[in-house]
């Protein structure tokens, strides 16, 4: 290091402001794992409900005919029903036939009893 | 507060706030630039203690802190931050000169150039340490140096050679 690389050397540099120590220090405590740890805190029997709800929405969304599966056999013609479906079927049909004749004695009002 | 954060910070942050500060010519780049690397620090305690000189571990950080927000400030975003006081204000006034003259002639090297002159000078790093914190080679190091050295010279002759 030559006379003018040591007389730059010399030069001191300007101390971080007073307040900086404090700020960062803050700014940086905030992102511990304990800091960050109060935004969601240890609560065993608010995260243990949280969860059941969870479980209760997985079984009932589980439990059911998938919509995929109501998807495709309205729109699979083709498909062979099942022995449980035809029956079904010509249930739900019969019973349907059966309404018409039904609402007709609800509304066919004998008008000489008035 | 965490102690281990605090002692960090008495032990390096007046070294970091000065590189930094070289680097971006800006007081509040170099507050940012501080800051993330405490942040980090409080994310990642552990980060420090897998580092072999935490010195230069934290000044690698902070250099590269440094280039990333050089980066997405724009030239005019920087120049409207104003002059910043690299150096201690003197207490002879005829340093004052000097000092002032310096501070200009550094900001007018290539940050990569200043990075080096920086740590050699004012760190006190060798070569080779001063290639470990840049990630570049001792010899690329020395020779940035020289170039440095060669233009704050060409710059402050006639500065420099009135105060002899």
């Amino acid at each position: 290091m030559n006379d003018f690389e040591k007389r730059l050397a010399e030069i001191p540099l300007n101390p971080a402001p007073a307040g900086w120590r404090e700020a960062i220090l803050a700014a940086a405590e905030k992102e511990t794992p304990r800091a960050r740890a109060t935004i969601f805190p240890w609560r065993p029997v608010a995260w243990g409900a949280l969860a059941a709800c969870w479980v209760l929405i997985g079984f009932f969304n589980f439990s059911g005919p998938g919509r995929g599966e109501i998807h495709s056999l309205a729109i699979a013609p083709g498909r062979t029903p099942t022995a449980p479906q035809m029956a079904e079927y010509f249930e739900r049909h019969r019973l349907l036939l059966r309404w018409p004749a039904a609402t007709e004695t609800i509304f066919q009002i004998d008008r000489s009893k008035i | 507060m965490s102690a281990d954060l605090a002692a960090i910070y008495d032990a390096y942050g007046g070294a970091l706030i000065a590189f930094a500060r070289n680097l971006t010519r800006s007081d509040a780049d170099a507050r940012d630039v501080t800051q993330e690397i405490f942040c980090r620090l409080a994310r990642n305690p552990v980060l420090l203690a897998e580092a072999r000189s935490p010195r230069a571990f934290l000044l690698t950080m902070a250099y590269r802190l440094a280039v990333d927000l050089h980066r997405r400030r724009a030239v005019r975003e920087r120049h409207a931050a104003g002059p910043v006081e690299v150096f201690a204000p003197p207490a002879h006034p005829d340093e004052t000169h000097f000092r002032q003259a310096v501070a200009v002639a550094m900001s007018e090297l290539p940050e990569e150039q200043r990075a080096v002159i920086h740590l050699k000078l004012w760190e006190a790093l060798t070569f080779e340490e001063i290639a470990a914190v840049l990630d570049l080679s001792a010899h690329t190091a020395a020779s940035r140096y020289r170039y440095g050295i060669d233009k704050l010279r060409t710059l402050l002759r006639p500065v420099y050679e009135e105060i002899l």
